[in-house]
């Protein structure tokens, strides 16, 4: 590290400047916090999943790092700025679900939607439709370009709305639960798609899919109203009590976890 | 036929009527498949009511204090646009429910109109010709105003064409790719609005929401693209104005009922075709 600074004579990408840094972050809708007093960091390279129950906080925090949301207190930075600033280095990743079925475009138009940056009027360039064949390329759907949105099975669209970050070329990757919608036969195809993203970007995903964790994670952090931070793999039994704990999110969340029980997270 | 056409030949009415629906059919076309895709069919009618009360309040300050460059059609653009600018807000504030403010809107529109044309001074005010339209009466001013709105209409859309489409497909994601949403979908609105103008001058009031949306959601059952839409919805607009105009000038029916039935049948028609299509 030393020998770098003095060769470069720039200002080294020093590890520790976390590419995500929240400190003492609270925020609330109403003056009930939904998230209080939250501090992890992210450093470059990191699979984070977030995990928690409904209510818990975890879109909250995932506009919060879009900057659709203004923290209450504390600070949040992406980069070293404020995520408003840097959030084209950002690609955002929302669950397929959410999109009118009756839609008519194309996938290759939605990954285009990528490149609305460097669009100020009329037709997307060259280098769009390249970089866009490009990211489809890289989640497996270049033959499926031209196809509709709506012909598309939950997968498919998901890899499509995967393709469209891409297309912008992150270096922060965002997923909402993108295999909430996705069979478990192809899903084995879909977290290959995601580990070989992993060797190229930081990527932070919501998730509630154990093999997701397992598979793509280095670390979890547990949002509920406050988050704790796990780091992956642990031993034989923390994984089973988290995990136990995860499936417990899943059947259990309304009642154990919204009541602000961490017991399963506890364990450091 | 050839009685249409030496009619508009001879008679400018007719040519200006034939004009005019030429032109609006282009803007018709593709506001009316960004109005179909979006889901805002309801706010479009809201605007057309909206402009009642425009065009009510238009006569009556233009005759009591005697300011002639103040037209029923500039009355209408200014009602539409207000309207189309309220909508927006209410629904990006999210203050209350957009259903509501739509139906507000469209209700006081008319009202207010209605209550401006009784008071109005001088000669009565033929209601019949802006709630239900009627195309024999577009002037040359009209064919002008026609073309200028709607080139403004369709430059628009030409130039942010990609901007829309992704506001209205997805809006939180166009918004982090620098976009602003709420622009473009104010954008939306006001030439949805204007060409509500251009559609009451054309088949009236409660006629024009058909015209917007029917030849856009027949189009939209024929492909999944947004722009093979807008030209489908083109021709099929092209076709009933200019169709429907030396139709019902031949049969002597009134034009817009008879543009707004075909319209109907056509669509309804192509629900038949659809199947057909997918039984082989």
């Amino acid at each position: 590290m030393e020998t770098c600074r003095e060769t470069d004579g720039n200002p080294p990408p020093a590890q520790d400047a976390a590419i995500v840094e929240a400190s003492n972050l609270s925020f609330g809708y109403t003056r009930q916090l939904v998230l209080e007093d939250v501090s992890f960091s992210i450093p470059e390279g990191e699979s984070l999943c977030m995990i928690g129950p409904n209510g818990g906080g975890k879109s909250t925090l995932l506009k919060l790092l879009l900057g659709l949301l203004e923290p209450g207190k504390g600070s949040l930075s992406l980069f070293g700025s404020s995520p408003e600033n840097t959030r084209s280095k950002v690609g955002y990743v929302p669950q397929a679900m959410r999109f009118d079925p009756l839609f008519p475009i194309t996938a290759l138009d939605i990954v285009l939607m990528g490149r609305l940056e460097r669009l100020r009027w009329g037709r997307f360039k060259k280098s769009c439709h390249e970089a866009a064949e490009k990211a489809l390329g890289q989640v497996g759907l270049q033959d499926l370009a031209h196809r509709p949105f709506s012909d598309l099975s939950g997968g498919q669209r998901q890899r499509v709305l995967i393709a469209r970050a891409l297309a912008s070329e992150p270096q922060l990757l965002l997923l909402d639960e993108p295999t909430a919608n996705i069979d478990l036969s192809v899903e084995e195809k879909f977290i290959e798609t995601l580990a070989e993203l992993k060797k190229s970007m930081t990527i932070l995903m919501v998730t509630h899919d154990l093999d997701l964790i397992s598979e793509i994670g280095d670390s979890v952090l547990c949002v509920n109203h406050r988050v704790h931070r796990h780091s992956l793999p642990l031993s034989g039994e923390t994984i089973k009590e988290i995990y136990s704990g995860v499936r417990r999110l899943e059947h259990d969340r309304k009642t154990r976890h919204l009541q602000g029980d961490h017991s399963v997270c506890q364990h450091e | 036929m050839s009685e249409f056409l030496d009619a508009v030949q001879n008679i400018p009415l007719i040519r200006y009527a034939l004009l005019a629906g030429i032109v609006s059919s282009f803007t018709f076309g593709a506001v009316g498949a960004f109005v179909v895709t979006r889901r805002i069919g309801y706010i479009a009618a809201a605007i057309a009511h909206s402009i009642l009360g425009g065009i009510g309040a238009a006569i009556y300050f233009s005759r009591v204090y005697e300011l002639p460059w103040l037209t029923p059609m500039l009355g209408a653009v200014i009602a539409a646009l207000l309207s189309a600018a309220l909508i927006g807000w209410v629904t990006l504030r999210a203050g209350e429910r957009e259903d509501t403010i739509i139906g507000a809107i469209w209700a006081f529109g008319m009202a207010t109109g209605l209550l401006f044309i009784h008071y109005a001074p001088g000669k009565a005010v033929s209601l019949e010709s802006y709630i239900f339209g009627n195309i024999l009466l577009t002037s040359r001013d009209d064919v002008v105003a026609t073309v200028v709105l709607g080139a403004f209409v369709l430059t628009l859309i030409l130039l942010f064409y990609h901007k829309l489409v992704a506001v209205c497909f997805d809006e939180e994601y166009a918004r982090l790719r620098g976009v602003s949403s709420k622009v473009y979908y104010l954008l939306l609105l006001g030439i949805t609005a204007i060409s509500m103008v251009l559609m009451v001058r054309l088949v009236g009031i409660i006629l024009s929401l058909a015209l917007l949306v029917l030849p856009a959601a027949t189009a939209s059952r024929f492909s999944r693209r947004l722009w093979v839409i807008i030209l489908l919805s083109i021709g099929l607009t092209l076709i009933y104005n200019t169709g429907g105009l030396a139709i019902s000038f031949q049969l002597d029916t009134p034009t817009g009922p008879f543009i707004v039935l075909v319209a109907s049948l056509v669509y309804a028609l192509s629900f038949l075709a659809k199947k057909v299509v997918q039984k082989r």
